[in-house]
């Protein structure tokens, strides 16, 4: 048997962060493979070290850019968890709609990239199209389409104002009955 | 949902084994073994009870480095934290990757950001860190200098900044 040895990486325009895939081929079959990472290693938990509970939040947003409530929210509880504290029910709700608000745009942003990875680019243009209404929907009650700065140990560090609530739920209303379109179109594509 | 099962069937099949155990709320367990143990343990919770690992965490304490597994049941949603002290100062504590494949990649980045040997590991190279990283520095124990940032100062929380919305 002869073995091959394909390095790819650390830096390829295929990756889409540097990561090195070192691997064992014999033909066209994959044998084994070596998967070194680490490029991007940023060292949040240190960073993080330097910082008081109230600003460790905005530091573990970044972690991700595309789920920028699911670290700080896991932050905060943890903080919460350890000083015993107890949540207004008007923060959690606020809390609970932007989590929900990221877990829309997050699943149309993949299936948006599941289309185009497949080569199905209709889908990741409609999927992105109307991921914007939800991103709008996000920047109108809190201020930025990512990295939205919501969440603080004990409650939230902002309402939101009930012009922005009226333009989510019209929002909302309206991405679904895209998505039932778009769900009909995509599943019913004779291509 | 919660049970005090899992509680049982641990006592009940690790016995003397176990350091301490705690119930502190519904759905998490702590659990203290030593860590020569920690392979039987990290079994009984998998195989027996069902729980998958999550990821490892470890902290830099005063008489070593604490390494928690953590555990979650996805039906009884309960999580067991499995924990065990490296102690110093030779910071040296059995490795789970004979149990889970999945512990290699978390075991190689405590040991390298603590600098904790784990014996029997199928391979301890550097994970994350550069390959010219130098021997016997370790980012994340707390005697790591924390590099300041020019101008930074964390601020006092006790009094809020005048820009600072309020709380809900």
């Amino acid at each position: 048997m002869k073995e091959t040895i394909i390095p790819i990486g650390p830096f390829h325009p295929l990756l889409e962060e540097p990561e090195l895939f070192t691997l064992k081929v014999d033909g066209d079959t994959v044998i084994d493979v070596d998967v070194r990472i680490g490029w991007n290693h940023r060292g949040i938990e240190k960073l993080s070290q330097g910082l008081t509970w109230d600003q460790a939040p905005f530091l573990v947003e970044r972690i991700c850019g595309i789920c920028s409530t699911s670290h700080p929210y896991a932050c905060v509880l943890a903080v919460e968890d350890i000083l015993d504290l107890e949540v207004p029910p008007r923060a959690q709700y606020v809390r609970g709609v932007v989590a929900e608000l990221e877990r829309i745009h997050s699943h149309l942003l993949w299936l948006g990239l599941a289309g185009h990875f497949i080569g199905y680019n209709t889908v990741f243009m409609w999927a992105w199209k109307y991921r914007e209404l939800t991103l709008d929907s996000l920047e109108k009650l809190t201020g930025n389409r990512n990295h939205y700065a919501m969440f603080k140990p004990g409650g939230v560090r902002r309402d939101f104002s009930a012009e922005a609530m009226d333009f989510t739920m019209k929002a909302m209303d309206e991405t679904d009955k895209a998505l039932k379109m778009f769900l009909g179109v995509a599943l019913d594509d004779p291509i | 949902m919660s049970d005090n099962n899992s509680i049982d069937v641990l006592k009940e099949k690790l016995g003397e084994k176990i350091r301490d155990i705690a119930q502190p709320r519904k759905r998490r367990v702590y659990l203290i073994v030593d860590r020569n143990d920690i392979q039987d343990a990290a079994r009984i919770i998998f195989y027996d009870l069902g729980y998958r690992l999550c990821t490892a965490t470890g902290i830099d304490v005063k008489n070593g480095v604490e390494i928690i597994y953590h555990f979650y049941h996805d039906e009884k949603r309960m999580m067991v934290n499995l924990k065990t002290v490296a102690p110093k100062p030779d910071l040296v504590t059995k490795s789970v990757a004979a149990v889970f494949k999945a512990a290699e990649w978390i075991e190689r980045e405590i040991a390298e950001l603590f600098g904790v040997t784990f014996e029997g590991h199928p391979d301890p190279r550097k994970l994350l860190l550069a390959d010219d990283w130098p021997e016997g520095l370790y980012p994340l124990r707390t005697d790591y200098p924390q590099k300041k940032v020019d101008g930074f100062e964390p601020q006092d929380v006790d009094e809020p900044h005048p820009d600072a919305t309020h709380i809900l």
